[in-house]
């Protein structure tokens, strides 16, 4: 123990006089703190857009509001213009309403897909999850060269940083010829190499530690998942420690360990996870959505131009339950023909989406099940899913506002279809959009990465026993 | 000398089995990644143009229509996607891939792949272009970066420089040596796609996909020199191995993914781009308010009612012996068309600041350079994007137009909104044919990485005409 209690302090004392030690702390932090303020000043951006999107729907409440107050006063004395407003449907067109997929303040430090997406949709009684009627304006070169947030400075440069740190701590000694001096003090090679990994393993999972904290204060992230970015960061750290520390037991030269564990670098970080992005393409390949838009789009006008009365049947199978409600015998079908021409195209446009909305879903099945051999993408979602920028948290908030359209449509139908006029009390009967809840996906993946970490320490401790005679 | 000396380093990198292993890792990941990224190529030209074909189908078969029904109903267009897609795939995913062209409303690009991925696909996707910029690069680093090392320890470095073997020579020897390795692999690519796209004479008819071909191995041949030189001269001045191989990798990472990261995301705090939200609502306002702000649109359309009745000398447009509204229609497209010229035009001009921003950085990360020029020659990148954009807005402006006066001059009435004109008259308008454009303009957009990637190269051939280069200081 005492030993032990000497390496540590002796250690100690040459990681602070290391100068490529220092010079490499001052570049995480630097690093880490460029990525938080990126991050931050990103989010800031999107945060103003939809922001502006919010106080948008304001106005347009505000510019409504009176037309209403004197529609009522008028009542049938209104002029034909204002009366329009009376119309459940032309209500629902001026006011322009928007789900908007705002995910908090944590999004600055993990992006994620959050640039991908267009963060905003049209709540209204024609539109359909299916065809968003607005595309995000991004520059692709830009999106290509991905994001400069925090969780690419812990997914990818922690690791370099614990290979920089550990990638010699047997060869070097040996190298020197100082490690058969220390073994006939009594120290073997396991303690030592152990010892080393251990301190270096703590004193990264500080740094880690604190630049998390750092990026949560500056961010004013939400702390209930803290824990999570913490215990995160630990077992990524653990599996790149493991790594170090089994190369290490191999008793090789340190360049020769360096080139192994720069192996381990890309193979984890960019050959693994290309090759599984490959089989998912080719399990599940993104569908093509322009043809179904043009499908999309025929419906809708081979729909409308349908007699009435076959409307009408359709309608009657598609909504059996707003069927019911109609006042019968029906006396005017034209008068109601868009309501029912609205929720029969609606019903064959999801249907014919409903392959598209499931393949996101499919792929992301088949990510998480292969997150055992891809652990850098198993710390990757704990982090993006936690900040709520994954695409599970995007198509969360796509069913969300599915919910949000079909009950503003139902409300409009209930109106229109009875033949009654929109009136300024029926805004507070609108649906608001209610964003859905955040779901992280930690615990499976902290699993696999406690799992591998674990395996990979059972692997480092045999063959530290297998070779201890050797290195 | 120069020779014996590359043929020695061959021998040596051939004998050592863990390099053997890598470099067979490197081709066959090559190999594979170049039929695959084929394969993808053929599955979305394929898709693109049998949507294009549909979209065609349904407009000359859309009936009798009338013809502002029928801009209405628009049809859409697709990017086509470049031959040279199998080696670099460069934006394809991430920008949007057809155009909606209707009247009134002009759409932008949309369902980009990556929109519905997760960021898995972040972290890459394997295609000939990763290997060939990012793995191969690193497989030279590990090949040159003890390579003075391995003849100081044994002995033979000292022997050969008291033969007479000029240092520089040595090093030059050394540079090739580990230059042609690269090149190897390089031609067998440029063999595998040559082949691959002779499978496919249609797509690689003329010059120019030929001309592309070879500017890319060009351009990664000079990259290889660019990375053995750099890494053959570190291995000369630092005599640790595991130093040198530190400070090569740290330069490589630093190269291909910090800083590439870094310099995009200054970009983009540079020029900030408009949300679509925003950018949407300033077009509509200006087209309804004019773009001075002070001619709303019911003001242009009395105007031009005055004028057309005017000059036909009538007072009414129910008197014109044209359609008024075909008129006013494309009045009103003509003032649009002005407004997106200025919006589109000013993002047009944000984004390529932002492109010019990344392009200065190639002075200081030749792999910018080398990412950019590759996009630009297999077509995929922001300037064809643009030029797609600005084409299929051309077209839509001749297709719109055509209806509007088809409206106004075919034989109808103004508020004559019924009447039709048979289906054949659609089937004569012109399909929309985009012509990529050629790679002499490509390049003509990427000026400043050609020149940052030409003067590293000068700069590393300078490097070894420097005097520090003797025979004391490699040993």
């Amino acid at each position: 123990m005492h030993m032990i209690t000497t390496i540590l302090q002796y250690e100690l004392k040459q990681l602070l006089r290391k100068r490529v030690g220092w010079a490499l702390l001052m570049f995480v932090l630097l690093g880490g703190g460029y990525a938080i303020a990126y991050g931050w000043l990103n989010y800031q951006h999107y945060r103003a857009q939809i922001d502006e999107v919010q106080q948008a729907e304001a106005e347009t409440y505000a510019e409504l509001a009176p037309k209403y107050d004197t529609l009522t006063q008028l009542g049938d004395q209104a002029p034909a213009r204002l009366k329009d407003y009376g119309d459940p449907i032309m209500a629902d067109w001026w006011y322009r309403r928007y789900s908007t997929w705002s995910p908090g303040s944590l999004s600055a430090l993990a992006v994620g897909q959050r640039d991908q997406q267009t963060p905003y949709q049209r709540i209204q009684f024609y539109r359909n999850i299916n065809l968003p009627e607005l595309e995000e304006i991004n520059n692709p070169e830009q999106l290509l060269a991905g994001n400069f947030d925090l969780s690419f400075v812990l997914v990818y440069l922690l690791p370099l940083l614990v290979i920089v740190l550990g990638f010699n701590a047997l060869s070097q000694d040996r190298e020197e010829g100082i490690l058969s001096l220390l073994k006939v003090q009594g120290v073997s090679s396991n303690q030592l190499l152990f010892t080393r990994v251990a301190l270096q393993f703590a004193l990264l999972w500080g740094l880690s530690t604190l630049i998390c904290s750092i990026g949560f204060a500056v961010v004013g992230a939400d702390w209930a998942h803290w824990p999570a970015w913490v215990l995160g960061c630990s077992a990524w750290l653990l599996l790149w420690a493991g790594l170090v520390a089994w190369v290490n037991t191999w008793g090789r030269s340190s360049a020769f360990n360096a080139t192994v564990l720069a192996g381990f670098w890309i193979v984890l970080l960019i050959l693994l996870p290309a090759l599984i992005n490959f089989w998912v393409d080719r399990t599940y390949p993104v569908l093509p959505r322009s043809e179904f838009m043009a499908t999309a789009r025929d419906i809708g006008s081979q729909e409308w131009d349908r007699p009435v009365a076959a409307i009408l049947a359709d309608f009657q199978k598609t909504r059996p339950d707003l069927y019911a409600k109609l006042p019968q015998p029906i006396r005017d079908t034209q008068e109601i023909k868009v309501f029912m021409y609205n929720e029969n195209s609606i019903a064959k446009v999801e249907q014919l989406g409903a392959p598209l909305m499931r393949t996101g879903t499919q792929r992301l099945g088949l990510e998480n099940r292969l997150k055992y051999l891809n652990p850098a993408y198993a710390f990757n979602t704990i982090l993006t899913t936690s900040a709520g920028t994954e695409l599970s948290n995007f198509i969360d908030w796509q069913n969300a506002t599915k919910e949000t359209l079909k009950q503003n449509r139902e409300l409009v139908n209930q109106l229109g279809l009875a033949g009654k006029s929109f009136k300024k009390t029926d805004f507070e009967r609108l649906p608001t959009f209610k964003a859905p809840p955040l779901k992280a996906q930690v615990g499976g993946n902290l699993l696999c990465l406690g799992l591998l970490a674990g395996l990979l320490w059972l692997l480092v401790w045999w063959s530290a026993r297998r070779n201890s005679a050797e290195v | 000398m120069l020779t014996q000396i590359i043929q020695n380093e061959w021998r040596i990198a051939w004998r050592e089995r863990q390099l053997s292993v890598l470099w067979l890792i490197i081709g066959g990941l090559l190999l594979f990644a170049t039929f695959s990224g084929w394969q993808n190529f053929q599955r979305i030209h394929h898709e693109r143009e049998e949507a294009a074909q549909l979209m065609r189908q349904k407009w000359e078969n859309q009936g009798d229509q009338n013809p502002h029904s029928s801009a209405h109903y628009g049809t859409y267009v697709y990017k086509p996607v470049s031959i040279l897609h199998f080696l670099d795939p460069g934006i394809d995913k991430f920008a949007g891939v057809s155009l909606r062209l209707e009247g009134h409303v002009q759409h932008g690009l949309a369902f980009a792949a990556a929109s519905e991925q997760s960021s898995l696909s972040r972290f890459g996707d394997l295609h000939t272009g990763l290997i060939l910029q990012v793995l191969l690069p690193l497989l030279l680093i590990f090949v040159a970066f003890n390579s003075f090392q391995r003849e100081r320890g044994s002995g033979a470095l000292r022997l050969m420089l008291a033969q007479g073997t000029a240092p520089r020579s040595l090093l030059w020897g050394k540079i090739l040596a580990v230059w042609s390795m690269a090149l190897a692999l390089l031609l067998l690519v440029l063999l595998l796609s040559g082949v691959l796209a002779l499978s496919q004479p249609q797509l690689s008819q003329g010059t120019d996909v030929w001309l592309r071909l070879l500017g890319l191995t060009s351009l990664y041949a000079l990259y290889y020199f660019l990375i053995s030189a750099m890494a053959v001269q570190l291995a000369a001045a630092i005599r640790q191995p595991a130093l040198s191989l530190l400070s090569l990798l740290s330069i490589w990472v630093l190269s291909t993914v910090i800083l590439p990261k870094v310099v995009a995301a200054s970009a983009e705090q540079q020029k900030p781009l408009l949300g679509v939200m925003q950018f949407n609502e300033q077009m509509h306002e200006e087209r309804d308010k004019g773009l001075n702000g002070h001619d709303p649109e019911d003001e242009r359309s009395k105007r031009f009612e005055r004028k057309i009745l005017a000059k036909y000398g009538v007072d009414d447009p129910a008197k014109l012996p044209i359609n008024y509204d075909g008129l006013l229609m494309q009045e009103d497209e003509y003032y649009g068309n002005a407004v997106w010229d200025k919006h589109f035009g000013l993002l047009n001009r944000d984004l390529r600041q932002q492109a010019q921003y990344t392009a200065w950085s190639s002075f200081i990360n030749p792999f910018q350079a080398l990412r950019n020029l590759s996009l630009s020659l297999a077509n995929a990148d922001l300037y064809q994007h643009l030029h797609f954009q600005k084409a299929a807005e051309m077209y839509r402006r001749t297709l719109i137009r055509t209806l509007n006066e088809k409206m106004a001059y075919g034989g109808s009435k103004t508020g004559d909104w019924d009447w039709k004109v048979p289906e054949a008259w659609f089937s004569e308008l012109e399909d929309f044919n985009y012509q990529a454009p050629a790679m002499a303009w490509s390049l003509q957009q990427r000026t400043l990485e050609l020149v940052a990637i030409a003067a590293w190269a000068l700069l590393l051939i300078l490097l070894l005409w420097m005097p520090w280069w003797k025979a004391e200081h490699l040993l």
